[in-house]
């Protein structure tokens, strides 16, 4: 009896963490195919090019579970980068105020989307995308579209260095995991969001205070894609206005294929992790082979299509095999 | 009356919804060309078979004879092609499009005319339809222009459109003004004298002996009678719907009734409700009853914030309460178990844990944060022994729970919060006879310990067993009120009828 439940928990576990499933699949496959993947700089390199986009795709795993999206991420990461190399640059702030206030710019910008559709009741899908434009616009004004370079040691530091065989970077997208898991599993505000994301209406009815909540959610949004640039200046030792493009498509990816779903109510840190590990994993190995980045990006874009529709096949076998039993 | 002149027979049709009989071998004959009223009070079966009728549903058991021959539609599509179609109670016309548009959606193909929509065709199509219906409203206005009246006569004209032989009218006065009331009689004995045959749902017995031929009666899922209307009368149809006896199914037991708890005053939401003034003291159990569509929801929604009021005036033990918001009316010590399981009631996806303990969450918080989670287990374990919750674990989806169950979940999260006042809206609907009782049991309990309770039932058994205080609305206003005992079925349908 104990071993068949831990066997359906196990079970369970992997049917709810597909990405760790496809994630080691790919692996040994790709360990097997070239001599050089399973080396260990090849694999730290792998997960460092990733770094960015998982800090990035834990705060959306907490967007998409409060049933909610953000398209505005990717240049908002452009934007909060070039902010923090010019303060650090022509106000010459000590490091840790500049990495403080590039923090709290990040919380600012995810400020203004919440408040953009929650005053006037519009969709955050078409807020975010045109919050989008906006920061894309002002990124290249501040910095007249060309990079900032000159950035404080410490923050090339955070991009560059390692501590104990290890880049720093890592560790910091392990603590931002933790700490979003945790707050998603053991607080109530966390709880809260998830609620709020299963069915808005009885959340609020139960006593959500949904308003304040929504302001949260895209608050701590802010402030992932923040660190997330931090350690984007750092690693190419500059602010590029380009840096973000297109990466809140890659957060919605890897975020799905860890499976938390589009319609909110259930978040999977972890997940997000391994989705972001799976689409490293996907261009690092193509790399190794040698396939061009066209064919990347076409493999991306399959990789997404197969995650979603393992995730509606499973669910319905579930259903299915739940209701011969019943 | 020869077999020749019906136009729908149908024969010991029974539906069950997981283990619930909601209908039990209906019968009902519809001759050609006459207008046929269905009635029965709230839950008495009446939309569960028209929705078999078109085919939303399927029977377990019972044939339905259509011009003879047996039908299984298998949506409402396919009974509006056979000739069968139903005019809801909301609209569903496309309010961006113009009359004739909407007439024709769908089937536009009839005017192309080298490969496009020939309009001057459709218009004069639409112009024809609408005189010999002798409807005066321009087919090119836009919907959304339209009133209510204009846009349900629309929805009509679409259904003669499909040549239908029977058309099924879901309360069609209930949002219409007296002499939009005299159109529509007008236009609905037109249909009958083309051999149209309507079946002609309504809350109001006036209007039956007014348009309709015969009426038949069902009650609890069962087929009680068909007359002609011309022999009959306004009390006996009343009789024949109310019927049964008042069982002995909830007997609320004696509990010391203590001071008033909550006083609400002038309540206002404009055209929705008005001056809505009640008490209600420790330990008694006030039950509201009235039709569907009385306003009785909305008054709770708007007592917990969920909704915004006008006007008035809520005081919970003697404190001035400003309920903006549901978080205000749970701060002040109100819980509301709404009527909607699905919509309001609980999250679905989400496990009984998540669901039971959302109310009480901020107080099981270490650091007003973070979550102690095995306090919150045993007391979602314990709250869940106290409701006999039936389920695997904590850890199950409410969605996998049977309806009861997931109510119990439901309620069991309110008590969890100790409130000093329980709304209950409609909180036996659509669940089994065996939680029911659980149920009546709970909240009998409930008043005994002191709670104040509010009960919000269309079934009126459960309402005189279970309130020692009724008030009855219409209309959106409290009509009447009565004390336990001092009131009959009888004089409660009147009431919430309004038929003097």
């Amino acid at each position: 009896m104990k071993e068949k439940n831990q066997e359906r928990r196990l079970g369970q576990f992997l049917v709810n963490n597909k990405a760790i499933v496809i994630f080691l699949f790919l692996a040994i496959v790709l360990s097997f195919a070239t001599d050089n993947f399973m080396t260990k700089t090849n694999l730290l390199n792998m997960v460092r090019q990733v770094c960015v986009m998982s800090v990035m795709s834990v705060g959306f795993t907490l967007i998409l579970a409060s049933g909610s999206i953000d398209l505005s991420v990717g240049y908002m990461l452009g934007l909060v980068g070039v902010f923090c190399a010019l303060i650090s640059k022509i106000a010459g702030l000590p490091v840790i105020l500049v990495l403080l206030f590039s923090i709290l710019f990040g919380m600012f910008l995810g400020f203004c989307n919440a408040f953009l559709f929650l005053t006037f009741k519009m969709p955050p899908f078409i807020v975010t995308l045109s919050t989008a434009q906006i920061f894309r616009g002002v990124t290249h004004l501040l910095c007249d579209g060309t990079p900032v370079s000159g950035l404080p040691d410490a923050i090339i530091a955070i991009g560059q260095d390692y501590f104990l065989g290890i880049p720093v970077q890592i560790y910091i997208m392990v603590i931002v995991a933790v700490v979003m898991a945790v707050f998603l599993r053991s607080t109530y505000l966390g709880r809260h969001a998830i609620a709020m994301g299963g069915n808005e209406e009885a959340a609020r009815v139960s006593g959500v205070h949904v308003k304040r909540m929504r302001y949260i959610v895209y608050i701590i949004m802010g402030a992932c894609v923040a660190i997330a640039a931090i350690i984007m200046d750092g690693r190419v030792a500059s602010a590029q206005p380009t840096a973000g493009a297109g990466m809140e498509m890659d957060a919605i990816a890897a975020v799905v294929i860890g499976g938390t779903p589009l319609s909110g109510g259930y978040g999977n840190v972890l997940g997000s992790v391994f989705g972001c590990l799976i689409v490293g994993l996907i261009n690092n190995g193509l790399n190794i082979l040698n396939v061009s980045s066209y064919w990347q990006w076409i493999a991306k874009g399959a990789l997404i299509i197969i995650a979603i529709m393992l995730d509606v096949q499973t669910s319905s076998l579930i259903k299915a095999t739940k209701k011969r039993k019943a | 009356m020869g077999e020749n002149d019906l136009v729908l027979k149908v024969t010991d049709v029974s539906k069950s919804f997981s283990g619930v009989q909601v209908l039990n071998r209906i019968q009902f004959e519809l001759k050609k060309g006459e207008v046929h009223a269905l009635l029965g009070e709230n839950g008495a079966g009446k939309s569960t078979f028209m929705k078999i009728l078109l085919g939303i549903h399927t029977a377990d058991s019972g044939s339905i004879l259509f011009k003879g021959k047996e039908v299984h539609f298998k949506e409402p599509y396919d009974a509006l092609q056979a000739g069968i179609s139903m005019i809801h109670q909301e609209i569903s016309l496309i309010p961006n499009m113009t009359v004739a548009e909407n007439i024709w959606v769908g089937r536009e193909k009839q005017f192309y005319k080298h490969g496009f929509i020939d309009r001057k065709a459709q218009l004069a199509k639409t112009r024809e339809l609408l005189e010999s219906l002798k409807v005066s409203i321009d087919p090119q206005a836009m919907v959304k222009n339209l009133s209510i009246a204009g846009m349900q006569m629309v929805e009509l004209v679409r259904a003669v459109s499909y040549h239908s032989d029977i058309i099924i009218m879901d309360e069609p006065t209930s949002a219409l003004t007296q002499s939009e009331i005299e159109v529509l009689y007008r236009v609905v004995k037109g249909l009958a004298e083309d051999g149209i045959s309507v079946i002609f749902i309504s809350h109001k017995l006036e209007e039956v002996f007014e348009i309709c031929d015969r009426v038949t009666i069902l009650r609890d899922g069962h087929y009680i009678e068909t007359r002609e209307c011309a022999e009959t009368d306004m009390p006996t149809l009343i009789r024949l719907i109310v019927g049964r006896e008042l069982n002995q199914m909830f007997p609320k037991e004696e509990a010391p009734i203590g001071e008033e708890v909550l006083s609400v005053r002038h309540l206002c939401r404009s055209g929705v409700y008005e001056d809505i003034s009640f008490q209600v003291r420790q330990g008694e159990i006030v039950g509201i009853c009235g039709l569907m569509g009385a306003g009785r929801t909305e008054i709770m929604r708007g007592l917990f914030g969920v909704d915004p009021v006008d006007s008035g005036e809520i005081t919970v033990r003697g404190n001035r309460c400003k309920i903006r918001s549901p978080r205000d009316a749970i701060r002040c010590g109100l819980g509301m178990v709404t009527e909607d399981r699905l919509q309001l009631g609980g999250i679905r996806i989400l496990s009984i844990k998540v669901n039971m303990t959302l109310v009480y969450l901020k107080k099981l918080c270490t650091a007003k944060l973070f979550v102690r989670k095995r306090e919150e287990s045993s007391r979602c374990r314990e709250m869940m022994e106290l409701m006999e919750v039936k389920a695997a674990s904590v850890n199950q989806a409410i969605s996998q729970l049977s309806g009861g169950n997931q109510q119990k979940v439901i309620v069991g999260k309110w008590l969890m919060n100790q409130p000093d006042i329980l709304i209950l809206d409609e909180p036996t609907r659509g669940i089994d006879i065996g939680s029911k009782s659980e149920i009546h049991r709970l909240i009998s309990n409930l008043a005994k310990k002191g709670m104040a309770i509010l009960m919000v039932s269309s079934e009126l058994p459960e309402v005189l067993g279970m309130s020692d205080r009724i008030l009855v609305i219409r209309e959106g206003k409290i009509v009447a009120e009565h004390n336990r005992g001092d009131v009959s079925q009888e004089i409660l349908i009147k009431e919430e009828f309004g038929a003097s």
